[in-house]
Parts: structure tokens; C-alpha cells; sequence
């Protein structure tokens, strides 16, 4: 299982993605009592631009591979943005317990900064680079103005208060209760606490949504190892797991306020009230809001009544985030799934500090990715 | 059909500055992003159609982008069945979900425009 992990985030780091990623890869394995020479599986990801401003790097698993002097006999290149990370851990265990791998190093991440810079996100990387293509009809597509993270979240968030009532104040909650988490967590980038006031006083970046309910795009990695033999941590067992990919572009879906964590959190079939806490994907408040409701916190449409009405925060009855989550850390290179896979390994593990639950024997974990809400993974991790 | 005949029915259709679609003769699906196969049922038997243009709001948003200055873009559910991404303009507050609204195309851009429909 989890034999060793790292994670670094800065909002610019000053250097090159590679020479980030290998000090982090460096630390995991350290952690494992590994070196490099150990290492006979890879599993990495990737978006446009992270890799040092470049569009593309070619067959990234391999330069990847190339630049730590892995020779691996087990690959992957998983592509599911901010769920690529809870994806990893099963199949890399599943390499391990098959003799296709003994230690699968899982790395991922990249410099949201070099992104930032060009003025654009991920998912609008086509207006800096020609040849990238967003879906096989962008021409028809692109004759809109703009369809971003922030325009497709904020037509979510929209469509959910006209159709269930779900007021600002009641996201603004979700906020308020992560930033509650964070302020002990030392890799969280604000110190002070929020209130609903200050979050909605916040400029609005697409209506209905607040810059303090979005993510800020910042530089890092994250890397797992998963061994046959494990040293040093707690052994993890996957107790539950379920994946979905929903490929429609979000206007022909039912409706905008489902997400596929419905399907994926199903096939897991965990009930989340049975983990001693959650991690859940967090690139904007309305992400928690619509995850609280498909993963079956509560019913649709009552995630709002929910955040209201439960105490979400580490010393409440059920705790979500624990450390504050992606909106409080900044998001390494778009994808926020390393700062939910390497708060539920600490938490399970003792080594959260002063942010530390007791006794946590299962941690449940949603992740969502892709360009417009395309991916879903739930992974329930318990020692 | 090939795709560039789907093309070619959407390229005229623009240039008219109306609202090109695709229905399914086997399951009577109807959607606008281009495809060879009916994305609900696989069948290849699509027919090539024309919106009347109308429809409702179904989710809209407003926000300032640096080079456009004020942006009020969304999505349409159009009467015949489908839906697509839209921008609203100068329009987008008037608008709320569910106010009625003619579609038209304009430019070479292919640039989707929802107006108010007692316009």
C-alpha cells in the first residue's frame, strides 16, 4: 500500500517543473526507505501548460521517467484532471498485487503560475496555442464567448439556486467552515479566518460566484508511493471504490447540477457518514455544495440546507476537508486531488499535526476533474 | 453521412444566421454539436434540420473578461429539443432562466446570439 508520499506548493515556485517534481518524487520515496533503483512502476498525469508554459510534452510518461532515471515495467498516463490522483492509488496497487510492479511512484502536478501568466486557464488553453483542441466541434463550440472553469461552475451554481432555492450565503458557507480547518494546517496560504460577510463581499468573478469561492491556481506536486512492502506508514486498504466519466459537454446533460460522483460514489457503495471524515473536491464552493448532494449527504437540491445545518468543520459531527482543502492551499496545477489524497494519508496516518483528528479509521475521498465535470472518483481509504 | 457534410449543412446554415440542428430518424434525439453518429443510439441515420430559433434560458452568468469588458453568457434550451451555449451581450440582463429567447448566428465566427424574445 501507501509507503511513502510528499507534497509541495508555492504560488510561483522559481525553478523548472521537472527539477519540482523530482524533489518531491525524492521525498516520497525517502519516506518509503526507497531510492530511485527501487522504483518499477510509473503513474503521472498531465494538463497544457504546467510543465514549464509548454502545450505539450511528448510521450510525457517518458520524460517523466527520462528525467528521474526510471527504467519502469509498469506505465500509466492517467488523463482525468483533479481526479487523476485518487485514480492512481487503486490501479497502482492493483500493479503491485499482480507482480506487474513491486513500488509504483504516482506523481503529479506542474506550475499553475506559467498557466496563469498567459491569462488563461487549462481549459481554455487554445487561446494561447492554436493547435490545441477542446472538442472534436470547437468551431461551433468557440462561437461562444467563453466557457471556463469559472463560466461552467458559476451556470452550475446559478441553475442550482434558481432550481432549489440554494442562497450565496449557504455556499459561502462551505468556505467559511474549510478556512476554519485551515488556519493550523502550515501549507494553507491565508491565515485569517473568513466569515460569510467577507466571503460574499468578495469581488464576483462570474455571477453568482465569489473570488473566495474559487480555487487559486499555484505551482506544485504531489507524489505516492505504493510498495509491496511498506516500512514506515500505516497499512491502507482501499475499502470502497468507484470511478464514473460522464464525456457530454455540460449543457447536454440532464441538468447541470448532477455530477458523475452520483455514478461513481454508487458503484463504491460506501455510506460517507461511516468514514471519520471526507475529502472532497473543492475547486469552488459549489463543487463541495453538489458533491455533499451526489455522493448521498443529502438529497439533491438540499446541499445547501446541509452546509447550514451540520457542522462540516475538524471538530464538528461530520468533517469535510480536514485541512482546509484546495481552497485554502491554492491548487497545484489545476488539479486539487494530491491536497485530498495527502490530507486523507495524513489524517489516517497520525501525521496531520495540530489539524489531527482522533482516532480516523476511514477517510472518504471524491474527486472530480476533467473539462467540464467530465470525471468522477470516489476512494474510501481505511487502516 | 460524412462530417463534412454535416459541416457544410452548418456553414450555410450560419451564413443565413440561423440555427443549424441534428435529429435521429431512429430514436428522434435531436442535438447540436456536430457528430456522424446519434450520440443517444449510435445510428448513423441523422437528418439535417434548421431551428425556428426559439427557446428559453436555461442557465445564464455575468462577468467581466479583460478584453471584452461586461460578458453575459449561458445556455438555451431551444424548442426543438436542444440545447447549446450561448452569449446573451448587451441582453444578459434582461434575461433570467426561463425568459424566452430567439437564437440567431452572426459572422464568420459562428458567434450564438439569445436576445429576448419580445425583441
Amino acid at each position: 500500500m501507501i509507503s511513502g508520499f510528499s507534497g509541495k506548493i508555492a504560488k510561483k515556485y522559481e525553478g523548472s517543473a521537472f527539477e519540482l517534481m523530482a524533489e518531491v518524487a525524492m521525498d516520497a520515496l525517502s519516506m518509503a526507505g526507497l531510492g530511485l533503483k527501487d522504483v518499477d512502476g510509473l503513474s503521472t498525469t498531465f494538463l497544457p501548460g504546467v510543465f514549464d508554459g509548454k502545450t505539450h510534452l511528448h510521450f510525457q510518461a517518458s520524460q517523466v521517467a527520462q528525467y528521474l532515471g526510471i527504467r519502469p515495467r509498469y506505465l500509466d498516463l492517467l488523463d482525468f484532471g483533479g481526479a487523476s490522483a485518487l485514480a492512481m492509488i487503486p490501479r497502482a496497487i492493483n500493479a503491485v498485487a499482480s507482480g506487474l510492479a513491486e513500488n509504483v511512484l504516482c506523481i503529479l502536478g506542474g506550475k499553475g503560475s506559467e498557466v496563469r501568466a498567459k491569462g488563461v486557464t487549462v481549459d481554455g488553453y487554445d487561446r494561447v496555442d492554436k493547435g490545441v483542441q477542446l472538442t472534436p466541434f470547437d468551431r461551433y463550440y468557440r462561437g461562444g464567448f467563453d466557457f471556463n472553469p469559472v463560466t461552467d461552475y458559476a451556470l452550475a451554481a446559478q441553475r442550482h439556486a434558481k432550481v432549489f432555492g440554494t442562497r450565496d450565503e449557504q455556499r459561502a458557507m462551505v468556505a467559511v467552515s474549510q478556512r476554519k480547518n485551515s488556519v493550523t494546517n502550515p501549507y494553507a496560504l491565508y491565515p485569517e479566518e473568513l466569515t460569510v460577510e467577507r466571503v460574499l463581499s468578495s469581488p464576483v468573478i462570474a455571477e453568482p460566484l465569489h473570488l473566495l469561492e474559487a480555487v487559486y491556481p499555484v505551482d506544485g506536486f504531489h507524489a505516492f508511493v505504493v510498495s509491496k512492502r511498506n516500512r514506515t506508514l500505516s497499512d491502507l486498504r482501499v475499502e470502497a471504490y468507484g470511478e464514473a466519466h460522464w464525456p457530454e459537454m455540460p449543457c447536454e446533460l440532464d441538468d447541470l447540477v448532477v455530477t458523475p460522483a452520483l455514478e461513481s460514489s454508487r458503484r463504491a457503495g460506501f455510506d460517507p457518514r461511516r468514514a471519520d471524515c471526507l475529502q472532497i473536491y473543492d475547486s469552488f464552493t459549489i463543487t463541495v455544495l453538489l458533491q455533499i448532494e451526489d455522493v448521498g449527504l443529502a438529497n439533491k437540491g438540499e446541499g445547501g440546507k446541509f452546509v447550514e445545518s451540520t457542522d462540516t468543520t475538524r471538530w464538528g459531527e461530520l468533517p469535510i476537508n480536514t485541512g482546509g482543502g484546495s481552497l485554502n492551499t491554492g491548487q497545484p496545477a489545476y488539479m486539487s486531488g494530491g491536497v485530498l489524497l495527502e490530507e486523507a494519508v495524513r489524517q489516517l496516518n497520525g501525521l496531520a499535526g495540530d489539524h489531527q483528528l482522533s482516532a480516523v479509521r476511514s477517510v472518504f475521498l471524491n474527486g472530480i476533474g476533467g473539462w467540464g465535470r467530465n470525471h468522477s472518483v470516489t476512494l474510501v481509504l481505511g487502516v | 453521412m460524412r462530417f463534412q457534410e454535416i459541416q457544410e449543412h452548418y456553414d450555410v446554415a450560419f451564413r443565413r444566421g440561423v440555427i443549424p440542428f441534428l435529429s435521429c430518424e431512429e430514436c428522434g434525439k435531436s442535438f447540436f454539436y456536430p457528430s456522424t453518429r446519434c450520440r443517444k443510439c449510435g445510428s448513423a441515420r441523422l437528418d439535417k434540420r434548421l431551428s425556428a430559433g426559439e427557446g428559453k434560458v436555461f442557465a445564464i452568468t455575468r462577468f467581466r473578461a479583460k478584453d471584452f469588458g461586461e460578458v453575459s453568457y449561458g445556455i438555451v434550451q431551444m424548442e426543438e429539443g436542444f440545447r447549446l451555449y450561448c452569449n446573451f451581450e448587451e441582453f444578459g440582463s434582461n434575461l433570467e432562466v426561463d425568459s424566452g429567447v430567439k437564437v440567431g448566428a452572426m459572422g464568420e465566427t459562428f458567434q450564438l446570439l439569445a436576445r429576448p424574445r419580445t425583441l
